[in-house]
């Protein structure tokens, strides 16, 4: 992330960075969980952690890495204490689907100024959807009803947006995921 | 990875960040991404454009995960009480929370301020088990009053319970009920009737009281008054001296009485009496006696538990005093053990320890209203846990309950605080929840409740124990 290396000083301090580092983690969660909810229960977890240690944080090294790495360990504690009922992955697709951290993080760092370029391609009606569901945190059903559409095809509205802006993304990249089987 | 496995995997992950994968829909996805490297690459790589995206317009995870309304909540530039507060380098989450705290206090002074009615420069600081009476005079919507209120001029009327006033320049006066009183202009209080004590420091001193018998003026530090409905007022002066000047009188009559007097005048002039303590004259409704210190907004101290009455019109948080001085047997799970805000209540985070000794108050509200009803209660001692979920609650029923409560049984289907993520999106789309917040002193809660409008009935309560000094019976 940008701010990586920064180092941490006034508590204050700290409070910023926790907040601003909340989309990330939630992400980071959400991909681990599959599930909105659990990720935001793990993600108060982990802010609960972050404030409680913050202490041993190493003054000079990536609050970012640290951060991540104690949102991995809050997601295995949570999969270890919840129903195994309610967890989306079994422990295999789990464990296929972990990353190293920093690998994960730098990824995304990329994407997301070419996210941005991307999103500014989109057009107008598509991008205030986006907005509204991203930045205003509306709900797909909330949408739809001020669209007067139904739920499913607001759904399928927002999943050819997020195509298209995959497929920028890639582009831009430069480089093809290679899919190998 | 054929196409239309593709386009099916494209379509779950699309439903899962709308949260809207139902089990079935997991279970496929699960399987999907364990038979084919292809998927799971795939679904990383859409999972890092929706972080990345998450990222950029952040609102949506604050909205859910930090408390969306506190934007429309100003904050003050600079509040004193977060200046007080040790800055040790873990909390500054408790930062957060402070200002939090701060900003449910500006919301409520806000909020209860009638515009155009004149302050009396008296505020609510604390209502015990209060009733407020319609008024004749006023159209003052009297049932409204919340601590922390700013008082306008007028006349009060309260059926029952006890209020404290403070004055700006310090004064504290609190009221029993059945009591009438107006405010008037300079910090002036006629007592029609009802008992009161004034706490008056050298800044207030002339602090004035009348009644329909006498003017009561403080010369220095605690008094009390009872006035009966006819009038009839007993001074008693508990501490320091006050100045009385009967109604009755010519104003020649003037008489100053000190501590441990008293006097009592009616038609019959004046006499002497029997002088009462402050204790006597506001038993039995003291904060102090429950271990509270401060509420403000919705809260009120209630001495019984009705789970199945619905309060109409006035919506409060109920603070119901259990057991005190009970010795933990065996480690109880906690929801919330540290100070922080809270909005998820479903995971165990702490664990209390066998051997402390805890008071123990349920915090009960059932909601009616849509909009969420907000309060702040102020401990005298530090809370060591508090329970939210359903389960903890009933397993620490006996323990921390009085037999003499009526304690929801198990058909109750919604006890606790609601999480957020309950599947019932409130108004706007946003998801309902309760939020609970704790100091870093961990004396001071300050408590966001709302109603869940789609479940008919259920109400929400969390178990709080602060440490006690006290040994149990």
């Amino acid at each position: 992330m940008s701010e990586q290396n920064e180092s941490y000083g006034a508590p204050e301090e700290l409070v910023v960075q926790i907040t601003t580092i909340q989309p990330r983690l939630y992400g980071f969660i959400l991909k681990r969980l599959a599930d909105h909810e659990q990720a935001l229960e793990v993600l108060q977890n982990t802010n609960l952690v972050l404030c409680r240690k913050a202490g041993e944080f190493q003054k000079g090294s990536s609050f970012a890495a640290w951060a991540f790495t104690i949102a991995k360990f809050q997601v295995m504690a949570w999969r270890k204490s919840e129903n195994r009922s309610r967890l989306v992955f079994t422990d295999e697709v789990h464990e296929l689907l972990d990353r190293e951290a920093d690998e994960e993080v730098s990824d995304v760092d990329r994407r997301i100024p070419v996210l941005k370029r991307c999103l500014e391609r989109l057009r107008e009606q598509e991008r205030s959807l986006i907005q509204r569901r991203y930045r205003d945190g509306e709900t797909v059903q909330a949408l739809a009803q001020s669209l007067g559409k139904t739920v499913d095809a607001t759904g399928m509205r927002l999943l050819r947006i997020r195509k298209r802006l995959g497929d920028c993304i890639r582009a831009r990249l430069g480089q093809e995921v290679e899919y190998g089987v | 990875m054929a196409s239309e496995q593709v386009q099916e995997l494209e379509l779950l992950v699309s439903r899962l960040v709308d949260q809207r994968l139902s089990p079935a829909e997991a279970a496929r996805l699960n399987a999907l991404l364990l038979e084919s490297p292809e998927a799971r690459a795939r679904y990383q790589e859409f999972l890092d454009n929706h972080e990345a995206l998450c990222a950029i317009y952040p609102g949506g995870v604050y909205s859910s995960s930090l408390d969306s309304e506190l934007a429309e909540v100003e904050l003050p530039a600079a509040p004193k009480q977060t200046a007080q507060l040790p800055r040790s380098a873990w909390l500054q989450w408790a930062g957060v929370a402070a200002a939090i705290v701060i900003a449910v206090g500006a919301f409520i002074e806000r909020s209860d301020v009638a515009p155009r009615a004149e302050s009396s420069g008296a505020r609510l600081v604390a209502a015990v088990d209060v009733v407020w009476q319609g008024n004749s005079r006023t159209e003052a919507p009297n049932a409204s009053l919340l601590p922390g209120a700013a008082l306008s001029l007028g006349d009060f009327a309260l059926a029952e319970g006890t209020i404290e006033l403070e004055f700006g320049d310090g004064a504290r006066v609190s009221i029993q009920g059945p009591a009438k009183f107006e405010l008037r202009n300079g910090g002036h209080i006629h007592l029609e009737s009802g008992n009161l004590v004034a706490r008056i420091p050298e800044e207030a001193l002339g602090f004035v009281v009348t009644t329909p018998e006498a003017e009561v003026v403080d010369l220095g530090t605690e008094f009390g008054l009872s006035v009966s409905e006819g009038g009839r007022t007993d001074v008693h002066v508990i501490d320091g001296l006050v100045e009385v000047l009967p109604v009755r009188g010519d104003g020649e009559e003037r008489f100053q009485i000190s501590e441990g007097d008293a006097c009592r005048l009616d038609h019959q002039g004046v006499n002497g009496i029997e002088p009462a303590t402050r204790e006597a004259l506001l038993e039995p409704h003291r904060l102090d006696r429950y271990g509270l210190e401060l509420l403000r907004g919705a809260v009120r101290v209630k001495e019984d538990l009705d789970v199945e009455a619905q309060t109409s019109g006035q919506h409060w948080i109920d603070i119901v005093p259990e057991r005190r001085g009970v010795l933990v047997e065996t480690p109880i799970e906690a929801t919330i053990d540290s100070p922080g805000v809270y909005r998820r209540f479903r995971t165990p985070l702490g664990l209390l320890p066998a051997g402390t000794r805890v008071d123990s108050y349920l915090l009960h509200f059932r909601p009616t209203a849509a909009e969420p009803v907000r309060g702040v209660i102020k401990f005298a001692a530090p809370i060591v846990a508090m329970m939210g979920r359903a389960d903890r609650l009933e397993a620490t029923d006996r323990r921390f309950g009085l037999g003499s409560l009526d304690y929801p049984d198990e058909t109750w289907r919604f006890r606790g605080l609601e999480s957020l993520g309950s599947r019932t999106p409130g108004q706007n789309g946003y998801p309902v929840s309760d939020e609970v917040t704790l100091s870093q002193d961990r004396r001071t809660i300050s408590l966001k409740m709302r109603a869940n409008i789609a479940v008919e009935g259920g109400f929400d309560q969390v178990r709080v124990l602060t440490l006690s000094e006290e040994v149990e019976e």
